[in-house]
């Protein structure tokens, strides 16, 4: 029996399932969790520990586990993606106007001068002391690990819900799927078609992995004009120009296949598709601004 | 008196000639134009998914990648929909279809693989759906 429990956090709707009778205890402890994560890795909550982190630069900062095992997250990605995604791009996205919760964002803003920043750095600027678990932002960083933290939130999720039984997380479209289904059977998860939100365009059939989607088609604005979206190119510092509408991985993980949705989106339909390939660990399915629909080879397991 | 019948015999060699122009050009009408409509029309509506290209070695670091996505020749895909004008009907059937064949599919592996059996059409119904974040 599958017994659900919804929610809203970290500004999307959320979605822990788990595949057992009686209903288990935990479940519905799950917004709780999500409650203490947000509360540290917000970069909205001027009182979380992430906001008082990215006010402190030049000095040792020691910060909570939470904050520590999201970095090391971050790290990950950063190296997986070759530095595509990298959690020190908050300037860039305040920048391009995404500068409070999605849900209070005025969808037009205009007559914004035109922002003036520095290159990026990467993480690896950032100074961090494992022993003493300490993290030291250099001047003119700032974190914000937007998605990251959604995937390790839903990893985190499914790994406590697991004792319990077969267990799914859904963290606003982040995916972590601790195994096959009570009965031996996989998980039928669908992707939201972006054209049509109640319909779905395809149906992928999972066990014990994670499954991202990255896009364009939700969180976008527009300014002075021009629109704008929350997935910045480190290398123009501004909102990706690519020909892909969303993007969506399997990977063996759903940190991993975060990292590399949004890697792939940033890269476009023909680098992108090379560069999942190049990974056989990683899954795509690709849908392009004008409608068409690729898939990775390894995608065909999962449909 | 003598000249007007071979007036008329020259009217007649030039009518014959118009008239084997006409023929002759709408016989090669016939035999080059047709076929190519044919094809034309038999190309159009088999659209058919076909795997993306074939694994190709790793990328080079791609910060700061010109991204040149037009220079080279996509692989063949499946146009599902356009997105100025989304026709619903071909959108929501061609998906759909094709899903009822992979959910047939995944049962099929599940029985096969000893899995616990069980799960029917339910197990086949999405419990969740996965989206931009």
């Amino acid at each position: 029996m599958l017994h659900r429990h919804e929610f809203r956090a970290m500004g999307s709707e959320m979605l822990a399932l788990v595949d057992r009778d009686p209903t288990p205890a935990s479940l519905a402890k799950v917004p709780e969790w999500f409650e203490e994560w947000e509360q540290v890795l917000s970069r909205f909550r001027y009182d979380s520990e992430l906001t008082r982190l990215n006010q402190i630069h030049e000095r040792p900062v020691r910060v909570s586990k939470i904050l520590w095992d999201v970095l090391q997250a971050a790290r990950n990605a950063e190296r997986l993606t070759d530095g595509l995604v990298t959690p020190t791009l908050l300037d860039a996205i305040i920048e391009a106007g995404y500068d409070r919760p999605f849900d209070d964002l005025p969808h037009q803003t205009q007559y914004m001068a035109d922002p003036v920043l520095a290159a990026p750095q990467p993480l690896t600027a950032v100074t961090v002391n494992n022993s003493a678990r300490t993290i030291t932002l250099p001047s003119g960083v700032s974190l914000d690990f937007g998605g990251i933290a959604k995937g390790w939130a839903a990893h985190q999720a499914v790994k406590r819900l697991q004792v319990e039984g077969p267990a799914l997380v859904n963290a606003g479209g982040d995916i972590a799927i601790s195994g096959p289904r009570a009965d031996g059977s996989p998980w039928p998860i669908g992707i939201t078609n972006p054209f049509q939100r109640k319909e779905e365009l395809e149906a992928l059939f999972l066990n014990a992995c994670g499954v991202a989607t990255s896009g364009k088609d939700r969180r976008r604005w527009t300014r002075n004009g021009i629109l704008q979206h929350h997935i910045i190119d480190p290398a123009t510092n501004q909102p990706a120009d690519t020909d892909l509408l969303t993007v969506t991985v399997v990977a063996p993980d759903v940190m991993e296949a975060e990292a590399a949705a949004k890697a792939a989106f940033i890269l476009g339909s023909r680098v992108g598709l090379e560069w999942i390939e190049a990974r056989p660990r990683l899954a795509a399915v690709f849908i392009l601004d004008n409608g068409q629909v690729l898939h990775s080879h390894k995608m065909e397991e999962f449909l | 008196m003598a000249t007007k019948p071979a007036k008329r015999n020259w009217d007649d060699v030039q009518t014959a000639i118009a008239t084997a122009a006409i023929v002759t050009t709408l016989g090669m009408w016939n035999l080059f134009a047709t076929p190519a409509k044919a094809e034309e029309v038999e190309a159009v509506p088999t659209p058919e998914k076909v795997p993306a290209q074939p694994a190709l070695p790793p990328a080079e670091p791609p910060v700061g990648f010109p991204i040149d996505v037009g220079s080279a020749a996509l692989p063949k895909v499946k146009i599902m929909f356009t997105q100025i004008a989304p026709q619903t009907t071909t959108m929501v059937q061609q998906p759909q279809q094709e899903k009822k064949k992979r959910k047939k599919k995944n049962k099929d592996n599940n029985s096969n693989s000893g899995g616990g059996g069980g799960g029917g059409g339910e197990a086949a119904a999405p419990v969740t759906q996965t989206q931009s974040s």
